[in-house]
């Protein structure tokens, strides 16, 4: 029989019968799946214990040298003393790229016709932001920064320039402002803090070290003036070749001190009744209208 | 527990005769996780839940059908004032004013340095032929030690061949050599004036 007279079943047959069969070692990781680390086994536990367990061990830990106890190589040799020096105070910011932020108004999970901000981005679950470990919301990074699409109004803890100038491209905007820690946890959980029925905390003001950011037009920060912003975007624009698109209709930007859109803060929220309650008492109102500057960790 | 039974066993025993059998609730709920389930608000049973933060708690998931006044909810005059008191927050305009001053100064000295850079950048043409100047001069008023340790110098640079830093060490050794060259020279020197001497007098004697 001719090879194109065959039918297609007859050839799939013929393939099968000569396949060899499938043992177990075709089942493997593949390369790199697997990384092989230090193997201890229970005779290996005593390992440094004592110090004539650790003369007499067969894999001593690293940095040990032979009979000395309380000088270890990297006692001896400590590096570069000030790096990572300030790890229990410096601030934490989550990355969050264009590319990733495309993803999700993609897949749904945001609306970019709404304003983008720590609530909605932690309302999508996917991002976990802990205050108490000083992480104190999020940084737009450019990935993605040639061809992103959208035209959002996001609200940043940093933004690197480029990152500033693809999302004004397209025709949206960029502000960099600063949470404390107890209007993080507000922002980040609000039908938490709704139903533990606690008072909208007012927003503070940035401490000393990140005033002269946030004070800057350049970052687009929120404390500053609307005609230095709107002149920093022009040259932006002029700077790096592109046309601005006409501006977005201006929604309405959030106060200095405010942590949820349409909330004033020191107000209470009741979910049961869809309301908003406004004190009328004047220590209230001076209290919650005083602009305070965080201290923590400037 | 007996009541129920005699109802489940009445339902079975009597379903043909009685039209409706009563529902029967064995979930053995107690009244308050009856209330709960059935999406209703428990009443305020127990001492934790008397407490400021259970009241809110309560106001926040039941909202006024919850009975606590709205303003507990806000802080008290005593709160504020140990907030203001400890001093965790300092005010904005002060921080704001700070920063300003400190912009101000900085740009201060900044504009201070580049009018005093211009400056010197207008005298610079003048200072530089004085300097040329007084370059020419200090080589004309070089005294004859200069010119004797710049000529020594030389000559060991020379028999190196090439260039050398005068603190090398191998410098030091090279000087300290021609120094005692130059000493056995004139002690040399002052040897054969004497042996000429001699031969002088030898000659006339």
């Amino acid at each position: 029989m001719s090879q194109a007279a065959r039918s297609a079943k007859e050839r799939a047959l013929q393939i099968v019968e000569q396949a060899s069969r499938i043992r177990i070692q075709d089942a493997r990781d593949n390369i790199g799946a697997r990384t092989t680390g230090r193997q201890l086994k229970k005779g290996h536990n005593q390992m440094g214990h004592t110090q004539g367990a650790l003369e007499r061990a067969a894999k001593p830990p690293l940095g040990w040298i032979w009979g000395d106890f309380f000088r270890p190589w990297q006692r001896m040799y400590p590096g570069e003393k000030l790096f990572n020096a300030d790890i229990n105070t410096r601030r934490e910011y989550i990355p969050l790229s264009l590319v990733e932020l495309a993803r999700l108004i993609d897949l749904g999970w945001i609306n970019p016709r709404q304003p983008i901000d720590i609530s909605t981005l932690c309302t999508t679950q996917k991002f976990q932001i802990n205050p108490k470990m000083r992480q104190y919301g999020f940084d737009l990074t450019e990935e993605g920064a040639d061809s992103f699409p959208y035209s959002i109004d996001i609200e940043v803890q940093y933004a690197t320039p480029s990152a500033i100038a693809a999302v004004e491209k397209a025709g949206g905007r960029v502000r960099t402002a600063y949470y404390d820690v107890e209007s993080l946890e507000a922002a980040i959980n609000p039908k938490c803090w709704f139903e533990a029925g606690k008072v909208v905390p007012k927003r503070k003001q940035p401490p000393q070290s990140l005033l002269e950011y946030y004070m800057d037009a350049k970052n687009r920060g929120y404390l500053c003036e609307e005609q230095e912003i709107e002149k920093e975007r022009a040259l932006s624009a002029q700077i790096r070749g592109y046309t601005l698109p006409p501006p977005p209709s201006s929604a309405a930007l959030k106060a200095v001190d405010q942590v949820f859109h349409g909330i004033p803060s020191g107000s209470v929220v009741s979910l049961a009744d869809r309301k908003v309650f406004v004190t009328k008492n004047e220590l209230h109102r001076e209290y919650y209208s005083s602009r305070r500057a965080d201290k923590l960790y400037s | 527990m007996l009541r129920n039974w005699r109802l489940l066993v009445r339902s079975f025993a009597t379903n043909s005769s009685e039209e409706i059998a009563p529902k029967v609730d064995v979930s053995f709920l107690r009244p308050r996780h009856r209330i709960i389930a059935a999406g209703g608000m428990p009443p305020v049973q127990f001492d934790s839940e008397r407490e400021r933060a259970s009241r809110r708690e309560r106001f926040g998931k039941y909202g006024l059908k919850s009975g606590v006044p709205v303003e507990e909810l806000f802080p008290t005059a005593e709160e504020i004032e140990e907030e203001e008191a400890i001093g965790l927050f300092r005010e904005f305009n002060n921080a704001k004013k700070e920063y300003k001053e400190l912009q101000k100064k900085k740009r201060e000295s900044e504009l201070a340095r580049i009018a005093e850079l211009e400056k010197n950048l207008k005298k610079y043409p003048a200072t530089l032929a004085k300097y040329e100047a007084s370059l020419v001069k200090q080589e004309q008023e070089k005294d004859e030690k200069e010119v004797a340790l710049e000529k020594r110098i030389r000559d060991i640079q020379e028999y190196f061949g090439y260039w050398m830093d005068p603190k090398d060490p191998r410098f030091e050794v090279m000087l300290q050599q021609k120094e005692a060259e130059e000493k056995k020279a004139v002690k040399m020197a002052k040897r054969d004036e004497i042996q000429k001497k001699r031969f002088a007098e030898n000659v006339q004697g």
